[in-house]
């Protein structure tokens, strides 16, 4: 695999933080139904807000399972951007440059070349990340997606029941 | 006319109820001494924890207003201070309990490669300890607390026979440790104070993984309900709560006489008087405290005529790498949640093949963050959009492995806690500053990490995610500091003798982090709670000898 870029490992490193709190796991609990997704964005514009629609569905669209629009990224970009600060310029310019483009306007096939184009500027690896995070972190993106099994109550833990990824036989039981 | 109310004298005062403070008020109550525990924060409520709220029902939790009990403390509240080109990035719990309520949990036991590093290599100054003087008291940590692990001792690791059930490791897991075998790297299993049964009347790991939100039902160690709780039954112990010590104070004789506080909700200054004063505030807080305890007697900080409290700070370094194994590529998707955190150890290997390194001391590797986890961050460091995007993170989610190698950091003289009286907190109360920079040794080390991240990835033949050679963590970021009021014993270089009692101030002992000679690559909890216990052992002889 060749990928990414060069800053990768400083921005990724605390995927899992050993103290601070990165794993929010739970248990098959009652839990209030979610907020309702926003009837409308609060900081964008209803524009903008269609085009980081197609964005974050470009990146991960529906397919057997559901995509970034149905976990409702879109919802959550709109959040992070209204609530950070730095995130706010980087949008502005990047939103008009694809303005420029009459992105919203093209088919998808020139939409994905625009993507293509763009994939090593750092706005698109900005909204990659937003999306990312709020996809895999939501029901559809972790669950149904990802198959995601764990923050439950268990009895116990069987861990690696095949033989064949173990150092050595009497390790098995 | 008001009668003269005489002030309770108090035994002992202990400031901090963490790993340190907790313990040290637990064994010295059971045997009987009136003890006072100030406590800078309160009590956390279990039934409030996020242990059981899911990323997604934690996002919906803040869009209503609604966030997780707040274990750290806001720097807006207690600022610290550090020179723009050395950041140092410090986590502090103030409340019942301190880090214990949300620490890792890795158990791992200091031995004599450890102890005798010092004295081999020549850096630094000689452990006051060998394994001998501590081992019969990590037998009763292991006992009391309960630790799991296997029985897998190296001579880096040792261990004991009470240790509880080790958890069966991951896919991942075992993949690694068979990578390892084949290029003569001995991953063994991990030891974590998780109860992997029912113990001391703890109930079991129900294997949610959630450990890092706090345990709903204290299934692993914390100070609060496996040291304070007790401690309370005995009737000899009060705590004190939001109680913020300022300073230790000195009678004319220069012995220790109270400890001078206020409280938090209030800003009210309080004294309590005390015979003798456990400082046991976490490291780099205990050193605070010590360093702003001025008086004629001790006029840069109590205790500090060697000028070595403060000085010598040193933490640990880490990086992540991750990779993914070809053996589970596409492969079914388990519950991955184990006891939270790796089931493996790779326990430092570097002393034993007698080739000279550039570098002085050790590493040793966890492996954090191995199978399905709740979340899928690796997908930013995944190329490209789209249909194949989409899979490419599907059929890679089963097969993460982590790799997080510690390093010892040495202790330097310029890396240091200061206290700057131009700059005060809430209180009048100076604050602190931070002076502290990785060396080249530690970077020289760093080579060997990442060589050695490689080369069991390699032999896994697996998919390595892109990463930046050479870089580390940031400094702090291991909640490990260590070594700023040190034990050893010529008292010109060392604060501390080998009981953790001050050379200059007899009736002073300093149980936590800080009273390390070196940080080692290994956690620092269970040795804490080791030499805590061991320190107040001494100290209640002493004090039934009237020796204190």
């Amino acid at each position: 695999m060749k990928i990414a870029t060069a800053a990768t490992s400083a921005a990724f490193a605390p995927l899992l933080a050993e103290v601070t709190g990165a794993e929010h796991h739970s248990h098959e609990l009652m839990e209030q139904p979610p907020a309702p997704l926003a009837t409308g964005p609060e900081y964008f514009s209803k524009g903008d807000y269609e085009t980081i629609s197609k964005l974050v569905d470009l990146i991960i669209p529906r397919t057997d399972t559901p995509g970034a629009v149905d976990a409702g990224v879109p919802h959550r970009i709109d959040v992070q951007v209204a609530a950070k600060l730095e995130l706010q310029e980087p949008f502005t310019k990047g939103l008009a440059e694809l303005a420029e483009k009459n992105f919203s306007a093209l088919p998808e096939p020139q939409q994905v070349a625009i993507l293509q184009a763009m994939s090593g500027d750092a706005f698109f690896k900005t909204v990659k990340d937003l999306t990312v995070d709020a996809y895999y972190a939501s029901e559809p993106g972790l669950v149904q997606e990802l198959g995601f099994k764990g923050n439950t109550f268990r009895a116990s833990f069987p861990g690696c029941t095949h033989p064949e990824h173990w150092a050595t036989e009497e390790h098995a039981q | 006319m008001m009668a003269a109310r005489s002030e309770p004298v108090y035994d002992v005062v202990v400031i901090g109820s963490g790993a340190a403070g907790g313990m040290a008020a637990w064994n010295l109550t059971r045997q009987g001494v009136n003890v006072l525990v100030l406590d800078a924060g309160e009590r956390f409520d279990r039934a409030k924890y996020w242990s059981h709220v899911k990323p997604w029902q934690a996002t919906a939790r803040h869009d209503r207003g609604q966030y997780a009990p707040p274990f750290y403390l806001d720097t807006k509240e207690q600022p610290y201070l550090t020179p723009q080109d050395k950041p140092f990035e410090l986590i502090r719990v103030w409340g019942r309990g301190g880090k214990t309520n949300v620490w890792g949990r890795v158990s791992l036991r200091y031995s004599d490669v450890d102890f005798e590093g010092p004295a081999k290599d020549g850096w630094g100054v000689p452990w006051p300890i060998r394994y001998k003087d501590i081992s019969p008291y990590y037998d009763k940590v292991d006992q009391f607390i309960g630790v799991c692990g296997g029985l897998d001792d190296q001579d880096s690791l040792p261990g004991s026979k009470y240790m509880l059930p080790a958890p069966a490791p991951r896919c991942g897991e075992r993949l690694l440790q068979k990578a390892g075998k084949k290029v003569g790297v001995s991953i063994v299993a991990g030891r974590r104070a998780v109860l992997t049964k029912p113990h001391n009347g703890h109930p079991a790991c129900h294997y949610c993984g959630a450990c890092g939100s706090g345990c709903d039902v204290g299934a692993f160690f914390n100070s609060s309900d496996y040291l304070i709780d007790p401690a309370m039954k005995t009737g000899k112990l009060k705590v004190i709560d939001n109680a913020v010590v300022a300073r230790v104070l000195v009678d004319d004789k220069g012995l220790a006489n109270g400890v001078q506080y206020f409280d938090r909700k209030t800003k009210e200054e309080h004294k309590v008087k005390a015979r003798v004063v456990v400082v046991g505030a976490s490291c780099v807080d205990s050193t605070r405290i010590l360093l702003n305890s001025k008086s004629t007697a001790y006029p840069n900080g109590i205790g500090n005529s060697s000028d070595a409290i403060g000085r010598y700070l040193c933490e640990q370094i880490r990086f992540h790498v991750y990779a993914f194994l070809p053996e589970l590529l596409d492969g079914p998707v388990y519950d991955d949640s184990g006891i939270g955190g790796e089931h493996i150890y790779l326990p430092r290997f570097n002393h034993r093949d007698g080739r000279k390194r550039d570098y002085i001391r050790g590493f040793g590797m966890q492996f954090w963050g191995c199978g399905a986890q709740g979340g899928a961050s690796y997908a930013k460091a995944l190329p490209g959009f789209g249909v194949d995007f989409k899979k490419a993170v599907k059929r890679r989610y089963p097969a993460l492995v982590a790799l997080h190698p510690y390093g010892e950091t040495l202790g330097r003289a310029e890396n240091r806690i200061t206290v700057d009286e131009a700059s005060v907190d809430a209180y009048g109360v100076p604050h602190l500053k931070i002076e502290y920079l990785i060396g080249e040794n530690e970077h020289r080390m760093a080579e060997e990490m990442y060589d050695t991240c490689e080369q069991i990835l390699r032999s896994a033949k697996a998919e390595i995610l892109p990463y930046e050679r050479g870089w580390l963590d940031n400094a702090g970021s291991a909640i490990h500091e260590h070594g700023t009021c040190r034990m050893g014993e010529d008292p010109k270089k060392s604060p501390l003798n080998g009981f953790n009692q001050m050379h200059d101030v007899k009736n002073v002992f300093v149980v936590d982090g800080s009273s390390f000679s070196t940080a080692s690559e290994k956690n620092p909890t269970l040795t804490i709670l080791a030499l805590a216990w061991r320190a107040t052992d001494y100290l209640a002889d002493q004090m039934k000898r009237g020796h204190v």
